[in-house]
């Protein structure tokens, strides 16, 4: 060695290239390679190496197919299986850690639909009122004085009714009469009119 | 923005397994880095670098967190490197350690040559594969603790205060054990771009 002072400085090019010396060590070794030419080439020799050994690995690296590896690892990792209730919490707990706006999405989108689901089926469950309405609840049964034909309400299995008119001999009479009264011509087809009705 | 390593452990310790796939995915690739780099295998590298996770995995609890979980990962790493190239060699007969009291003869290593044909810039230096296979070599040549510690301040970039915590030497050796290692490199590397250069020139810039 030429330079006497290389051999002091030499166990300090390495970290110098690191950056791991103090200010002082570092303004030290500069001065001195700036000074001792054959000192800078080993800087610059240190450099090149380590440039081009981190570029060695990350093509080799390159060259390694990564895909599976995790799920390889995964493999071979798994523990056997929880209880059931333990596994619904972890489940629970990674859906809110990993999919958290997913979720608050889904939820929303869940909470409208119900929303619009309700408003569907309490429109549906309006009845129609009046005659509109499928069913008509019979309340009451009343006929005309002097009606010829008198109501007989039935109820089916479904509860549906069935009113039947039927004939009513008192009220022809009665009729008759009035029309005696008023002189007036004897009906012809009084029976046959409570039939049609 | 990207879940920080201890919070991830945390996750893992509840029982979460996605975390720990998260993790293994962040450092999958420079787990196997390191291991081919000690094993210069790229099958044996592989399995290191799975078994290195599985390790991390099955001790995850006796991770303290006082030192940071890269540095644990790549401790690993390396002592399960270190146990297989021992059983290679031993089943070789190989001589695996080094004798640190031997000094370097820096005039073997034709300083300035590497970085006068190359550059510093690497990019620019044209590096072809069979130079990233020369570097893989000559790293084979580097005692194991050497080639340990320059693989992970290489390919990790690890500080030497985290290098002395990893391999669990003071950073006085860490600085020695570099510069040792840095030197056998360059050596290799300059043998190699002579050779080249006398075929065909290539490697210069």
């Amino acid at each position: 060695m030429k330079n006497p002072a290389r051999k002091t400085f030499e166990p300090l090019l390495s970290p110098y290239v690191d950056g791991e010396l103090t200010p002082e060590e570092r303004q030290a070794v500069e001065r001195h390679i700036a000074a001792d030419k054959e000192s800078a080439a080993q800087v610059a020799d240190f450099r090149a190496a380590s440039g081009l050994t981190r570029l060695s690995f990350e093509m080799l690296a390159d060259e390694q197919d990564f895909s599976e590896f995790a799920n390889q690892v995964m493999a071979r990792v798994t523990p056997q299986k929880l209880p059931l209730f333990e596994r619904l919490k972890l489940s629970v707990s990674e859906m809110f850690t990993y999919q958290r706006n997913t979720l608050i999405t889904v939820g929303a989108m869940a909470c409208a639909l119900a929303l619009m689901a309700g408003a569907v089926v309490k429109l549906s469950g309006q009845d129609v009122e009046g005659y509109a309405n499928a069913r008509v609840e019979v309340q009451s049964v009343s006929i005309d004085t002097g009606a010829r034909v008198r109501p007989v309400v039935m109820e089916t299995e479904k509860g549906d009714a069935i009113i039947w008119m039927v004939e009513d001999g008192t009220a022809k009479k009665t009729d008759e009469v009035r029309r005696e009264e008023l002189d007036l011509e004897p009906a012809h087809d009084a029976s046959q009119k409570a039939g049609d009705l | 923005m990207a879940t920080d390593d201890l919070t991830l452990v945390q996750r893992v310790r509840t029982g979460d397994q996605r975390a720990f796939k998260a993790l293994v995915e962040r450092y999958q690739r420079k787990v196997y880095s390191v291991a081919l780099g000690m094993l210069k295998d790229k099958e044996e590298a592989r399995d290191v670098a799975q078994e290195a996770f599985i390790k991390v995995y099955k001790y995850l609890d006796h991770f303290k967190g006082d030192s940071s979980f890269y540095t644990w990962i790549y401790r690993i790493t390396v002592n399960i490197s270190i146990d297989v190239m021992r059983k290679r060699g031993s089943s070789k007969g190989e001589h695996l350690e080094f004798d640190e009291t031997i000094a370097s003869d820096t005039t073997e290593a034709n300083i300035g040559a590497l970085g006068t044909r190359l550059g510093t810039n690497p990019q620019k230096s044209m590096l072809r594969k069979e130079l990233a296979e020369k570097i893989q070599a000559a790293l084979a040549e580097v005692p194991e603790k050497h080639r340990a510690i320059l693989l992970l301040r290489e390919i990790e970039g690890m500080s030497y205060e985290d290098l002395s915590r990893t391999l669990g030497i003071p950073k006085g050796t860490v600085m020695s054990r570099l510069f040792h290692a840095r030197l056998k490199v360059q050596k290799i590397l300059n043998e190699y771009l002579e050779l080249d250069e006398s075929k065909s020139g290539v490697g210069t810039e």
